[in-house]
């Protein structure tokens, strides 16, 4: 695996947090994926196809971009795995990319990832197909006081005309109105984002959670929850924001956020962009980037 | 089907029906009750002159609905119910965004309730905490947003301050920025794809242009006050406030919360739903050349390209006047609660003389007699606040701040 000896496994599901049987040998920590894989394939969200580029955690194409977990503060690598024709690059950022490394087409490369400060970052491709076509996930640098329940949200809009352009050599720069159809989170769509479990959040009254938050659209995004205040606990945009309590949350481009809620009265409660061009699917309402807080008695 | 849902058909008015529900952390107290109705049929008056058909809000006993909907207020720690009576063609709802209200008052049809055609409806909840919030209807939100169903709702304190220990600002003025896509509110029904509204009118509390510079949308003030500018936006764009530096802004809460630490502004971004209040010290324009304005630029979402900038202005009330220095004309007391002597008054100071509002507008008049040494003003039939008594004896206008309690 990695030259690291385990103090603690920390295991990943979508959902579950599995602190794993240890044995108190050094400090070190490894988490999450070891190997990552580019995939190429179509998506017909509705009635048009769009070519897609993912960045999975199996051979298999899957429409979502895995999220990747890392200890905080410490280095560590990845295995990257192009089943793509061409070249692409792929770096870990807060504002900026963390150093960049190129995957030739059909090619396998180990890379060191950086070492963060504990919060949620991005990760993926950003050359301009990779970045286009959506090879781009949520980097969580996670604290090893992170117990609190997770929940991840990757944020993208989908611009089918651009995107079956770039996919063809174009140039996103020869478009002179951005104007995307179709609105996600974690590459879903309301309502199937109540479909996934770490999109749709679900906790008791009186618990908190903690939500990591990462755009990789190409415009603003911003959140609005209804019934809640949450507060922000990381961004790498706006540090200055930390400690704020906010219901209406902005996402730059690139931009990873942590965010704390507590969860202090029961019932049913959308998260949605009030951009509200975003809570539609092709232009019909509702859909898009919307999702709900389930918060039992 | 759930419960509210329930009662809504089979009741066909929801009045009075919500009480089995409760009101989380209730009080007990009687609550502040606002009486809205929905309608699909008003109308903005461009600066040019022009109409565009509006949906939107307004006060039940006027009968008329505005662009934005009318301000809601109440003091923190109130039990607020906001009846909406909707006698147009379609369901409406009200979303009370950013009170963190109970899931079934939460206004958003599929966990809540619609409020449908000839029905009356009471949203419920307690304001527990200050500072600048917004209602909206939550029916076909892309769409009835952008025909103007929206307005601000703001929660002062008693005391005047605008949170818990937070500044007690000289005065506080909200500004709600939106916009709208002609095309859509001219044909709402035809008003399909969503996802490419477009906006080309924009909008600061309903106004724009030259609508900006009447004396009742200007800013009045006078240099040392501190004012609170609360800012909220329902726009399709995102805002760009480029606060010159002569006015010392920082921002001091947002979403209805306090900042931990104050925020020095030179550029304040407000997307779509957020909301700022920021404090200002606007100087004096004589002694610095400011021109007034505080430019408010709308940026597309989705492109970021700088779609229209408008402009929230200002008129220094001492402007081209010498304020009186202590040593001259005095005010005692100052504050009043009612009666105030103005003391040593000199001969080139007799004459007629005003009393001005923060708004500029001219609440009392007289004229000082060629002996007066002193002259008595009653103020207790006027609201609380700041004023200006302003001699304009021959060249020698001179101007001293009076306050109200």
């Amino acid at each position: 695996m990695h030259m690291y000896l385990c103090l603690v496994i920390l295991l990943k599901t979508n959902k579950l947090l599995c602190l794993g049987a240890c044995l108190v040998l050094t400090s070190t920590l490894i988490v999450g994926q070891d190997t990552l894989w580019i995939n190429a394939s179509t998506w017909t969200p509705q009635a048009t196809s769009m070519p897609v580029l993912r960045l999975n955690d199996a051979p298999e194409f899957n429409i979502k971009n895995a999220p990747v977990f890392r200890s905080a503060n410490q280095e560590s690598s990845v295995v990257i795995v192009n089943t793509d024709s061409v070249e692409h690059d792929f770096a870990v950022w807060a504002e900026d990319p963390m150093g960049i490394s190129s995957i030739g087409a059909q090619d396998t490369l180990d890379i060191n990832l950086p070492a963060v400060a504990a919060g949620t970052y991005g990760c993926g491709l950003i050359d301009v197909k990779g970045r286009w076509l959506g090879a781009q996930s949520l980097f969580a640098s996670e604290s090893i006081t992170d117990t609190l329940p997770t929940f991840l949200w990757n944020l993208a809009e989908w611009d089918v005309n651009r995107m079956n352009a770039i996919a063809e050599n174009g140039d996103p720069a020869d478009f002179e109105n951005y104007i995307p159809q179709y609105f996600t989170i974690n590459e879903a769509m309301h309502p199937a984002t109540l479909e996934d479990s770490t999109a749709w959040v679900t906790l008791p009254v009186n618990t908190s959670a903690l939500i990591r938050i990462h755009n990789a659209g190409a415009m603003d995004h911003v959140l609005h929850f209804h019934g809640f205040h949450v507060s922000i606990l990381s961004s790498t945009h706006h540090p200055e924001r930390v400690g704020w309590s906010k219901d209406t949350q902005p996402l730059e481009v690139n931009e990873g956020m942590t965010l704390l809620l507590h969860a202090d009265q029961a019932g049913t409660y959308p998260v949605h962009d009030h951009n509200l061009i975003a809570v539609t699917n092709a232009g019909l309402y509702p859909g898009g980037m919307l999702t709900q807080i389930q918060v039992d008695p | 089907m759930n419960l509210l849902m329930t009662l809504q058909v089979v009741g066909g008015t929801l009045l009075g029906l919500y009480s089995v529900l409760g009101v989380s952390k209730a009080t007990g107290q009687e609550p502040v009750v606002h009486h809205l109705f929905a309608s699909m049929e008003g109308t903005l008056t461009t600066a040019g002159g022009g109409s565009i058909p509006i949906w939107g809000y307004g006060w039940e006993e006027d009968g008329e609905i505005s662009l934005p909907a009318p301000m809601l207020s109440c003091m923190e720690g109130d039990s607020v119910h906001v009846v909406m009576t909707n006698p147009s063609p379609e369901s409406h709802t009200i979303h009370l965004h950013g009170l963190d209200v109970s899931q079934a008052h939460d206004g958003v049809p599929s966990t809540s309730f619609y409020v449908p055609t000839d029905s009356t409806a009471i949203y419920k909840f307690r304001a527990d905490h200050s500072g600048t919030f917004l209602y909206h209807c939550h029916v076909t939100t892309t769409l009835h947003l952008t025909m103007g169903m929206y307005g601000m709702f703001v929660v002062n304190r008693p005391d005047g301050s605008l949170y818990e220990g937070g500044a007690i600002p000289d005065a506080i003025h909200p500004f709600l920025f939106s916009d709208l896509e002609v095309a859509t509110n001219l044909n709402p029904t035809g008003a399909f794809p969503f996802h490419d509204i477009r906006p080309n009118y924009f909008m600061i509390n309903g106004l724009m242009g030259s609508q900006l510079t009447t004396p009742e949308a200007v800013i009045h003030y006078s240099p040392g006050e501190t004012l609170a500018l609360r800012f909220a936006s329902m726009a399709y764009s995102r805002m760009n406030l480029l606060f010159p530096a002569e006015l010392n802004a920082t921002a001091v809460m947002s979403d209805g919360r306090p900042l931990p630490e104050a925020l020095p502004l030179d550029t304040l971004k407000i997307y779509p739903g957020e909301r700022f209040t920021v404090l200002i010290t606007p100087p004096s324009m004589d002694a610095t050349g400011w021109d007034g304005t505080l430019p408010c630029e709308f940026h597309m979402m989705a492109d970021d390209e700088l779609e229209y900038t408008d402009y929230i202005h200002f008129n220094d009330l001492t402007a081209g006047f010498e304020e009186m220095s202590a040593s001259s004309l005095v005010a005692f007391p100052n504050p009043t609660t009612g009666m105030v002597e103005l003391q040593r008054i000199v001969p080139s100071e007799r004459g007629p003389w005003q009393l001005l509002n923060t708004n500029g507008q001219v609440v009392q008049s007289g004229m000082a007699t060629a002996q007066a040494n002193a002259l008595v003003l009653d103020l207790s039939n006027l609201p609380a606040g700041t004023y200006f008594w302003r001699d304009e004896q021959g060249q020698q206008v001179k101007i001293l701040r009076i306050c109200a309690e």
